[in-house]
């Protein structure tokens, strides 16, 4: 079954821009990528009918959330949504387990069992809200909203680099949660890795603009994301399936090739992603037995970028044709004579490779 | 002076319960709009509400009196019949009320306002409509600064004396209350007694503003209801 279309064609004033989309998504994860203030959470809301500013048309399925022209507003508590805003997550005057049991068409059943399971809330539930760490109470945050069965899920992430770590504690449970429920969920996120390994398609604003709307790859993979980055900042993201595992070592197979990284948690034939930073590539004009690192892929120079104090290379592997980003010095580019279509070695250590999810 | 203490006190005790339950409600809703929403002319209202507080009792009971008397806005020739409340006990908890009106709605708002309006949010996400949302989430999670708010209300009930002096008078055995009682008892002379009703007002004062500081003292709330 075909999960209920969303459609949107919205307007609302913000404080310094216009938030303004026209889209129409049916899949099941739909990301939200873009700078802060770029009215991403005033979106969510909008869509959640919390923001009643907004004018124009939301329609969900066969229903129709707003119709600002035929004066139609359905408010929130009837629109059967999980909102997960990006803090203060919790009723800090319930415990655990009346905060997942909180929410108008919540029960104690078989689901929320089995949500304690999938987000490992079963130690927590006697616990009072304010012994728990931020991502156990996000953890039930999510409890609660998915335990009210809800049509469509709304997650707003935190914003600020510190949380990267905490937000990719989360992404094991994202995922389980999209493979278990047939559910559609519009993600606002600021970790590649989590648009890569969740989001079908891709809304990209800027400042209250659609810029962009496409698979997380052309995301990601458009110079002036990358370019946006500061310098060492950027991550390639690989999809990788575990082969072995050695005392030390994992296997994978990417894209044809084999690579190494330190011994992983995931199970033989899990697929898993990878982050790899920009920085840690080597180029080589030849492979080499002679080095340390484990790592050689084949591939071609598709772009460089030499408007920066360091070159950054657009690079496709040779045998699938997936894009990685190299960044290497200046003096070490001109001394290759690198140029476009090229054919090199990526290079890099095991090490240099680490398990996101 | 036909009174006894215990009459006195149980009276003025009963006059300001009854006072602050009157005030207390009305003042809960002024608060929890003044805390939440945002509308035309709400400083407007928010001072108007407050001026009880800053006016001189004697001021707000002289309003009162005008309002009441007969040619007055709610008085016999307006509304066409009495409403007989002047010099009774009735008045009594009107001056009350009104002199203690402010300081719940201030006390009250803060404790709306510190609650996150997000969680609110959240609670229409999960289905409930706004009322089940102050319900079940904002009225617990501010329910301690409201019972100190009420508790302040009660003493500010308790000591009412000018506004109440206006309209109600000073009627031993019937508008008569601790505050007036000491007036008059310290007016004619009456030593003994007017330290008795001291010592009262200070044992009753002391015990209404502990347990309001003791309930609104900064603490998270309890996880478990």
């Amino acid at each position: 079954m075909k999960p209920p279309s969303l459609s949107i064609a919205i307007k609302l004033a913000l404080k310094s821009f216009r938030l303004e989309l026209n889209l129409e998504f049916q899949g099941n994860v739909l990301g939200v990528w873009g700078p802060s203030g770029a009215g991403k959470s005033s979106l969510i809301e909008v869509i959640a009918g919390l923001n009643r500013q907004a004018k124009g048309r939301i329609a969900f399925g066969d229903i129709c959330w707003q119709d600002s022209a035929r004066g139609r507003f359905v408010p929130p508590e009837r629109r059967r949504i999980g909102y997960v805003p990006q803090a203060q997550w919790l009723f800090p005057h319930r415990s655990v387990i009346d905060n997942l049991l909180f929410g108008a068409h919540s029960t104690r059943g078989p689901l929320l069992e089995e949500l304690c399971t999938l987000l490992e809330l079963t130690p927590l539930l006697d616990r009072s809200v304010q012994q728990l760490s931020g991502g156990e109470k996000q953890r039930v945050a999510l409890g609660r909203a998915l335990n009210n069965q809800p049509r469509l899920l709304l997650l707003d992430e935190p914003i600020t680099a510190l949380d990267i770590s905490l937000r990719r504690k989360i992404l094991p449970y994202l995922l389980a949660i999209k493979a278990r429920f047939q559910l559609p969920i519009i993600l606002i996120t600021h970790d590649p890795v989590e648009l890569m390994a969740l989001c079908d398609r891709v809304v990209q604003l800027e400042q209250g603009s659609l810029r962009h709307y496409g698979s997380p790859a052309d995301i990601l993979n458009a110079p002036e994301y990358y370019l946006s980055k500061q310098r060492s900042d950027f991550e390639n993201i690989l999809r990788a399936k575990v082969i072995e595992h050695s005392a030390h070592n994992t296997r994978l197979h990417y894209q044809g090739t084999t690579l190494l990284m330190p011994k992983a948690s995931a199970a033989v034939g899990e697929k898993i992603y990878l982050s790899l930073p920009a920085r840690e590539l080597i180029i080589a004009r030849q492979p080499s037995d002679q080095l340390s690192a484990r790592n050689q892929i084949p591939a071609r120079i598709v772009q460089q970028h030499l408007d920066r104090p360091v070159a950054l290379l657009e690079l496709a592997t040779e045998c699938q044709h997936s894009t990685l980003f190299a960044e290497i010095t200046l003096d070490a580019s001109q001394q290759l004579e690198l140029k476009i279509d090229d054919p090199v070695w990526i290079i890099f250590k095991s090490s240099s490779l680490t398990a996101c999810s | 002076m036909t009174d006894s203490l215990l009459a006195i006190s149980l009276r003025t005790l009963l006059w300001a319960l009854g006072s602050t339950l009157l005030a207390f409600f009305p003042a809960i809703a002024l608060a929890y709009l003044l805390a939440r929403k945002d509308f035309f002319a709400k400083r407007c209202l928010s001072a108007l509400f407050s001026l009880p507080a800053v006016l001189p009792p004697t001021a707000v009971g002289y309003l009162l009196l005008r309002l009441l008397a007969d040619q007055g806005l709610l008085g016999r020739e307006t509304l066409g019949f009495d409403v007989a409340i002047l010099f009774t006990w009735k008045a009594i908890l009107l001056a009350c009320s009104v002199m203690a009106f402010p300081l719940i709605v201030r006390t009250a708002r803060i404790s709306f306002e510190v609650v996150d309006p997000q969680l609110e949010r959240i609670g229409r996400s999960l289905g409930y409509p706004p009322w089940q949302c102050f319900y079940k989430i904002t009225l617990p999670l501010a329910a301690r600064g409201l019972f100190a708010a009420a508790i302040l209300g009660f003493t500010r009930a308790m000591g009412e004396f000018g506004a109440s002096i206006m309209i109600a008078g000073n009627i031993p055995g019937r508008t008569q209350t601790i505050a007036s009682a000491l007036y008059s008892a310290q007016q004619s002379g009456h030593n003994t007694q007017a330290m008795q009703l001291l010592l009262l007002a200070l044992f009753l004062g002391f015990i209404a503003v502990y347990s309001a500081e003791y309930l609104a003292r900064p603490k998270t709330p309890a996880a478990d209801p």
